[in-house]
């Protein structure tokens, strides 16, 4: 039978979820305050053959799946290895290698679950691999291994930075769409106007919130 | 061939000889006339031969004409061949060798930052000072050719299959290394990077190379490696550079004005909006030269005509 403090208690770490969530959303947007993943972003609004769901979708579960391995690796493997590590060495060294495998296992976890939806899933399928590699990916686990998030909190801040991106790619290709008008100059066409938008946006984020996670 | 009548007509030649003959008209058949044949023809008819006679003073002509044609070829020296002249380019060839060249230069009219948006995480967010914008450089010239090498070496031998896997994996057992060099060379700054070092395995300025399908040599890789690594360190100095001077007032670390002029620059928003700024004029001076070339091709080719 649960007590008083134990409704407490879940009601917090849910609220906590949430609040980790939607930090991760807009506060602290993977795109627009620590410019992550624009790159791709940028091409994958120019690219009329891919639809933002077929990319965005992967990079939400991945960064799901990820999260838990990402925080694995950093509060127990790395405590580990340093103790087997070279002087030379640093354990710092291998955390790109440690996290992108990481990463490349929460790939091979959602293509299973993708291919439980058969041909319907073969574009989010095909998507996968470049998906698991943006650099959003990657990013929010060192963000969240930098920060010493507990597991509650890296899950609730990588579900919210893969939201975050599939928010950011939405509000850039409508941006992108209105950009193309004529009245834009030739030189600031594609992407100079792309970044000055993103960049007004990063500043609204700013001016919203006033700082930002150090990363 | 058919003459006419008209043409080959065997004419009476003995008009005024007494009693008129009445004229004949038939058609006369040879193969193939030359002017030979119809002058050896004509002059048998005005003397009167029959039509077998006139055929075979025709043929005749003809093969002492051949002999003679044979013999001529013959005596005359042949002229040596002149050496195949350089073919000219089309203009749609010259069209598409500029375009490849605009292509392959990854400098300044096709810079990897400013005219195709790679690298952006690093140069926005970590390259807000000298300093910084000099350690991303030392870290792209040790990642940047070194991954695209081993990823396509490794390529060769698995048949270019999981490229994204290959190339990632590359860059990370790579930073190992480079991690070792860059820490040995700036000490404990290299913190500053934070997370944007340990980025550099997924930025797409290092790995872009793993979504197209395309095996590139060896010696492509090399040559297009270097190229992406002096061009991404062109882009990331000059926006360190700016973003220290309009940020802090400062250039290359020592203070050149009192006040900083637009402090915003330092933050992502800001780093946002100055590339904007700098990728609009690079594109407008990158236009500018390539609609140069475009028009002098076409001047060049527009005067052939002439």
């Amino acid at each position: 039978m649960l007590n008083v403090t134990t409704e407490l208690s879940v009601l917090q770490a849910v609220l906590k979820f949430f609040s980790y969530a939607v930090m991760a959303v807009f506060a602290e947007n993977i795109v627009f305050t620590h410019g992550m993943g624009v790159s791709r972003l940028l091409k994958l609004v120019e690219n009329r053959d891919i639809r933002t769901l077929q990319y965005c979708i992967p990079i939400i579960l991945v960064q799901l799946v990820s999260a838990p391995l990402g925080w694995m690796a950093h509060d127990w493997f790395f405590p580990w290895i340093r103790d087997y590590l070279p002087g030379w060495l640093p354990a710092t060294a291998l955390r790109p290698l440690i996290y992108l495998t990481c990463a490349t296992a929460a790939m091979a976890v959602v293509w299973l679950i993708l291919c439980i939806g058969g041909k319907h899933s073969r574009p989010y399928r095909e998507q996968l691999p470049l998906a698991t590699y943006n650099c959003c990916i990657l990013g929010t686990i060192l963000i969240c291994a930098n920060q010493n998030f507990t597991l509650l909190e890296t899950i609730a801040f990588s579900l919210g930075s893969g939201i975050g991106y599939l928010f950011a790619v939405a509000i850039v290709d409508e941006g992108r769409r209105r950009l193309r008008s004529k009245d834009v100059p030739g030189v600031f066409k594609g992407l100079p106007s792309s970044l000055i938008y993103i960049g007004i946006l990063s500043l609204a984020i700013y001016g919203l919130v006033g700082h930002s996670i150090t990363a | 061939m058919q003459n006419t009548p008209n043409r080959n007509k065997p004419r009476s030649g003995k008009a005024g000889k007494g009693k008129q003959q009445p004229e004949r008209s038939q058609t006369l058949i040879i193969p193939q006339i030359s002017p030979e044949m119809l002058e050896s023809a004509r002059r048998a008819a005005m003397e009167g031969k029959t039509q077998q006679e006139i055929e075979q003073a025709a043929m005749a002509a003809e093969q002492q004409r051949q002999a003679q044609t044979a013999q001529t070829t013959a005596e005359t020296p042949k002229p040596a061949p002149k050496p195949a002249a350089p073919r000219r380019k089309t203009r749609a060839e010259a069209e598409a060798e500029l375009d490849q060249k605009i292509h392959d230069d990854h400098l300044w009219l096709n810079n990897p930052v400013m005219m195709r948006g790679l690298g952006l995480a690093p140069v926005i967010a970590a390259a807000y000072n000298w300093n910084n914008a000099v350690m991303l450089c030392a870290a792209a010239v040790l990642l940047l050719t070194t991954t695209r090498l081993l990823a396509v070496a490794v390529c060769h031998l698995t048949g270019n299959r999981f490229r994204p896997v290959i190339y990632v994996y590359s860059a990370a057992i790579l930073y190992i290394p480079a991690y070792c060099i860059l820490y040995a060379w700036f000490g404990t700054d290299l913190s500053v990077l934070g997370i944007y070092l340990p980025l550099l395995a997924v930025e797409s300025a290092i790995v872009k190379r793993m979504e197209s399908p395309d095996l590139e040599p060896l010696g492509e890789a090399l040559r297009r490696g270097i190229n992406n690594t002096v061009g991404l360190c062109i882009a990331v100095l000059l926006v360190g550079f700016v973003r220290e001077l309009l940020g802090s007032g400062m250039a290359f670390g020592n203070i050149v004005m009192e006040t900083a002029p637009l402090p915003i620059v330092q933050q992502p928003a800001g780093g946002f909006i100055l590339l904007g700024l700098i990728a609009a004029a690079w594109t407008g001076i990158a236009n500018a030269y390539t609609h140069f070339k475009r028009e002098e091709v076409r001047h060049q080719y527009a005067q052939r005509h002439h």
